[in-house]
């Protein structure tokens, strides 16, 4: 599913509105979400998980391919962690599947 | 920082004065649900300029519980990865080479 297929959707469900006040919705959500993600370093969202912001510590690293010791500064990166609902859903695919 | 906040950016935008927060709420449930019953299907969400859900299947292997240190295998199952998307990543601080 990618973006598009989904401001479809969200147009077909909502009688009340046409496809493209349901684009510049569901762009703007995402929009927000990304701005409470980026500005609060976390976001949780019930039935579905949370988005953190995790500090990674600077390290030494080494490039594989000179074996060359190269420092690596202090980074964050963005982890995804499925809440219980979304989890329990995802059984059902598992169950499906075997 | 959940739910509302988001909620409440978008409809504070003058644009979408119209509606509701009521309604923002539920548009944003919708996409919430269309993303979750998408990946419970086996099926990856990508939504440009966010990022991507992906549905990985885990292996069963062993493991312990950790209270009493007896081994257990811990079955096979599906989970949803995130990968942010790059404008995602950049604003939450991607490494600034040296």
């Amino acid at each position: 599913m990618t973006r598009d297929d989904l401001i479809k959707r969200v147009a077909e469900k909502n009688a009340g509105i046409s496809l493209s006040e349901a684009r510049n919705l569901v762009l703007d959500l995402f929009e927000s979400m990304k701005s409470v993600i980026l500005e609060g370093e976390s976001l949780e969202i019930r039935r579905f998980g949370v988005f953190e912001i995790h500090h990674r510590k600077p390290r030494i690293a080494r490039n594989p391919r000179t074996g060359e010791k190269v420092s690596v500064g202090e980074r964050k990166s963005l982890i995804f962690r499925p809440g219980k609902i979304l989890k329990l859903r995802m059984k059902n695919l598992t169950r499906k599947s075997t | 920082m959940k739910r509302l906040d988001i909620v409440q950016r978008v409809v504070e935008k003058p644009e979408h004065t119209r509606y509701t927060a009521k309604f923002v709420g539920q548009v944003f449930d919708g996409i919430l649900e269309e993303i979750s019953s998408a990946l419970e299907n086996g099926e990856d969400v990508k939504i440009t300029g966010f990022g991507t859900f992906i549905v990985r299947k885990i292996n069963d292997r062993p493991g312990r519980n950790p209270k009493t240190g007896e081994p257990v295998l811990i079955p096979a199952h599906h989970t949803v990865l995130f990968h942010p998307s790059r404008s995602l990543l950049r604003v939450s601080g991607k490494p600034e080479r040296e």
